[in-house]
């Protein structure tokens, strides 16, 4: 089959690739990211390019008027390379690169974890409650063996493990038994032992010397790792003490195959190899990050022993390599909801080969790990108190409950709060607007790190959503309202823009929000909202018997509560009631990490989750419905909210 | 056995919006009960039939209408005369199509519709071409000319709702307010126009209704879930509802075929009255204060089964 060589522009990246290879394909295979959120079906038009020269095959489509062929543009999921290729990608030019950048961990880091009230883990690990890590690491010293004391070896470091934690089903791998013998006295019976705790047994997974005078154990390390739709967050944690000490978060790059969980799971069944892209580009984004975080704490990967993994129950799948499609598919059933605890190797983590790696439980197939894992470190689930927890992602998760019982939604939220799908928004790093305060002509905004505005985050569109509101920028249905302050609209590609913050000479960007940008705002907040009401009003609870709230996403640093409730994001209650704990998923994966009380009780967790699905309620669609506009069309749920 | 007889009683009530100059007002609006249950509330005023008077014939219209109309529809403001003074019409809607299809001062329609209010010497209706922009510097000067008349000026919709609103509080008339058959959208536009200060007994609802066949039942049940939260308490959605009947009723295939092509419907003439007394009726019935008709035959039907059912109170 004839190759073909296919060059992007403006970056001049390349790719050999054969005949009927798609752009797309191609530009992946590049290392380029062409937004697409369709999957690949040609339907949603966003990956347009330009063939500057050579042939393609494209066939004509409804998302390219005639005017745009005649210019040279294609579809690049449809466009089929039957030629060298010079490519222009404009996605690349005007979306800047922020966009799939990561973090920049400087002092002003923005990931830290938040100051949850963390339930289930002390600090310091407490051997004496029994409450131990995935990996544990023991020091072991050995009486050695003599006429009275006459053990086999084996034995003798079961005995010697059962005096420090009351391990049960301890095992060792024939490999390790064979050279036990040997290893002990080598180490004049003074040894570290890892062992884990790994689907009811605590296999020992390393035996290592201990130097003569050296009681500190070995440093070893595990991950605690959120895999969003949209972003994945990684924090390295020290097993001993739980410390986290770095953390590193990038955009999904399964985001080049589909923005939805939908259209991946799509994906996987259109493509031959499908999967294992999928799990491949998940396994690389995590690699890069472990590797990009050990190398700034100068550790091995191979001190990585053990990692907590929280996410959806797709992104769960396709991190397992487990075949997704029933998800997507009458009646919704996932292949696993409960995932064995697996080793590191069996994925291409870039860890110790056998280093575990437990997945948070998931209840139903549109509500997964990451759910579980962020009812377990808000603590709802242990308050006889009622609770609410919304976690704000590209799928809004809605949960209700307390101690006794707890049910939960889920709704499609977009991946607007989370950077993407919004021209200039990007995840929350330096450079992202977060707030902003508007008094027409002016405009003051305040980033992430005091540095120049590169884009804005969620938190940042939710107060810009709110302030444009209060400005008169927007009217209560989110439209422009032009003659508010002229100088600052202008026509775009996407129709009417608002400019934001203007060019500057000394290289700023110029930040706009375009009314295509405020629709799937407005999208997204009335999805999180009607899931809300449904789930509230379906249980016949009062809104007023609602005790907390805990508002959970990683969409920024500070989210403005009343703001939140201005634009209808959120149901008006006392703001006291709110709190905004940040990223729960991550948090409850580090618990799950650290503590074996956590690991139970988020299958406690999981268990007693009701699920209600919202695709067979009708009243979803007119909650909906209701709520697009700010705050609502139904004014009297917003009486907090000054009207009229 | 006595059978106990159920009433219900409603807590809200539909806004009454006057219209038209001081010596020749109606009053539109006003329900404590759904339509034609004068049991169970107060009706104080009657639907309104208001006759369609347009700037220029439209095009494809059925002969028998022409017919039925005469000469007048070259001379809108003798059609306007002649629909009060012959057919009674309770109300004129002047619906605007030349100026977006040819070069005309806008003044010269001002002046058309101030001529055809002192004419017709009713309230008017002004409905615009439907081109947003166009219709912004139309109906200004239309709402200029006719200040003091309290016409009713249309439509004013969620994507384009300001100048008219400004205009309308100005100059003293009311607003028609667009939503396309959606009970969320007639309720936002609403909201917004009442937070530019247009009092909300200058507002009417029109629901983008359709004729019969087109969705009939659609809008039916959105102008009966409107007036049923009007009567739950919802001022917002409190406002006199408009059904545009004729404007309708000639757009669909069944006003246009003629017998010789489709037979089975029998012939033209009668059909087109049957088409708008239906259309009309069934809107009455959904709780449509005003309905906007052609044929003077319809009106004169519709007009009879108003007075039956009112009667009846």
């Amino acid at each position: 089959m004839d190759q073909h060589t296919v060059t992007f522009r403006p970056g001049g990246q390349t790719a050999k690739v054969s005949d009927c290879t798609t752009i797309l394909e191609a530009a992946t295979q590049a290392g380029i990211h062409i937004p697409n959120s369709c999957g690949g079906e040609g339907s949603c038009g966003k990956c347009k390019v330009i063939v500057h020269s050579g042939e393609v095959f494209a066939p004509e489509t409804p998302t390219l008027d005639a005017e745009k062929r005649a210019a040279g543009y294609v579809l690049a999921c449809q466009a089929m390379v039957e030629d060298d290729l010079i490519v222009e990608c404009p996605s690349q030019t005007d979306r800047p690169e922020i966009l799939i950048g990561r973090v920049d961990t400087g002092e002003d880091s923005e990931e830290n974890l938040p100051d949850v009230p963390i339930e289930h883990v002390s600090r310091e690990i407490d051997t004496r409650t029994h409450d131990i890590p995935l990996v544990v690491s023991l020091n072991l010293y050995l009486p050695k063996p003599s006429v009275d004391d006459n053990l086999d070896d084996l034995s003798r470091l079961y005995r010697e493990i059962r005096q420090q934690l009351p391990l049960h089903h301890l095992n060792i791998s024939l490999e390790m038994l064979r050279d036990l013998g040997q290893r002990l006295r080598k180490s004049d019976w003074r040894v570290n032992a890892l062992i884990g705790q790994c689907n009811g047994t605590a296999p020992i997974l390393s035996l290592d010397k201990l130097d003569a005078g050296d009681d500190a154990s070995p440093p070893y390390y595990g991950l605690a790792v959120d895999v969003g739709t949209t972003t994945v967050v990684c924090h390295l944690i020290r097993l001993e003490n739980g410390e986290s000490v770095d953390v590193a978060a990038r955009l999904n790059s399964q985001g080049a195959y589909g923005d939805d969980v939908i259209s991946r799971i799509l994906y996987t069944t259109n493509h031959g190899a499908g999967l294992k892209t999928l799990q491949d580009a998940i396994v690389t984004d995590i690699n890069e990050l472990i590797q990009e975080m050990c190398a700034r704490q100068g550790i091995h990967e191979a001190d990585i022993v053990a990692a907590s993994i929280a996410g959806n129950a797709t992104m769960t799948h396709l991190l397992l390599g487990i075949d997704p499609s029933h998800i997507r598919q009458e009646p919704y059933v996932a292949t696993a909801n409960f995932m064995p605890v697996i080793e590191g190797r069996d994925i291409g983590l870039a860890v110790r080969p056998n280093a575990l790696l437990h997945s948070a439980p998931g209840v139903a197939s549109y509500v997964g790990g990451d759910t579980t894992a962020g009812v377990l470190a808000c603590g709802m689930a242990n308050k006889s108190e009622l609770s609410l927890f919304i976690d704000i992602g590209t799928n809004g998760e809605i949960v209700l409950g307390n101690s006794e019982w707890l049910i939960c939604c889920c709704c499609s939220c977009g991946p607007a709060f989370e950077g993407s799908g919004v021209r200039f928004g990007m995840r929350a790093a330096q450079g992202a607007i977060q707030r902003a305060h508007i008094r027409l002509p002016e405009i003051d905004v305040e980033t992430i790190g005091n540095v120049p505005p590169r884009g804005i985050c969620g938190t940042g569109m939710i107060d810009l959503l709110a302030e444009m509101l209060k400005a008169g920028v927007l009217d209560r249905s989110g439209r422009f309202q032009k003659d508010s302050c002229p100088s600052r609209f202008r026509e775009g590609e996407d129709g009417c823009e608002f400019i934001l913050t203007p060019a500057t000479i000394s290289g700023d960007t110029e930040i706009v929000l375009t009314q295509a940008d405020v629709n799937t705002l407005l999208r997204s907040k009335a999805a999180v909202y009607a899931g809300v009401s449904v789930l509230v009003e379906q249980m016949g609870i009062a809104w007023e018997d609602i005790a907390q709230i805990y508002v959970a996403g990683g969409f920024g640093n500070h989210l403005d509560i009343t703001k939140s409730i201005q634009i209808g994001l959120l149901p008006d209650l006392p703001v006291e009631k709110y709190q905004f704990i940040g990223n729960s998923s991550v948090t409850g994966a580090r618990q799950l990490l650290l503590s074996s009380q956590a690991r139970r009780f988020v299958t406690e967790i999981a268990k007693k989750m009701t699920y209600l699905e919202l695709s067979a309620n009708n009243m979803f669609m007119e909650h909906f419905m209701s709520a697009m506009f700010l705050p609502h069309t139904d004014l009297s749920r917003f009486p907090s909210v000054m009207l009229i | 056995m006595p059978v106990q007889r159920v009433v219900q009683r409603w807590s809200g009530s539909v806004n009454v919006v006057t219209v038209g100059p001081e010596n020749a007002s109606l009053q539109l609006g006003g329900q404590t009960s759904l339509p034609f249950l004068y049991d169970e509330g107060e009706l104080p005023n009657p639907p309104r039939i208001a006759m369609e008077v347009y700037d220029k014939v439209p095009e494809g219209w059925p002969a028998p209408l022409l017919e039925a109309l005469g000469d007048v529809v070259h001379d809108p403001v003798a059609w306007a005369q002649k629909c009060v003074q012959q057919w009674q019409a309770d109300m004129i809607c002047l619906r605007l199509i030349r100026p977006s299809e040819e070069e005309v001062s806008l003044d010269s329609v001002a002046q058309l519709a101030r001529a055809i209010q002192d004419a017709a010497g009713v309230p008017l209706i002004i409905w615009g071409t439907g081109e947003g922009d166009l219709d912004n510097e139309l109906l200004p000067q239309c709402s200029q000319a006719l200040r003091g008349s309290r016409c009713l000026l249309g439509v004013a919709k969620q994507e384009n709702y300001k100048t008219l609103a400004a205009t309308c509080i100005a100059d003293g008339h009311s607003v028609i307010a667009e939503s396309p058959i959606d009970i969320n959208i007639c309720k936002q536009v609403n909201i917004l126009l009442s937070e530019m200060d247009l009092p909300l007994d200058r507002i009417l609802i029109y629901p983008a209704n359709g004729a019969l066949g087109y969705g009939f039942e659609y809008a039916y049940s959105i102008m009966e879930r409107t007036r049923l939260a009007a009567l739950g308490g919802d001022r917002m959605m409190a406002m006199p509802l408009l059904a545009v009947v004729g404007a309708e009723v000639y757009r669909a295939k069944e006003s246009k075929a003629t017998e010789e092509e489709a037979p089975e419907w029998g012939a033209l003439g009668p059909r087109i009255v049957a088409w708008e007394t239906c259309t009309a009726v069934g809107y009455l019935q959904a709780g449509a204060d005003v309905v906007t008709l052609c044929h003077p035959e319809a009106v004169e039907t519709v007009r009879a089964f108003v007075k039956e059912l009112v009667g009846k109170q």
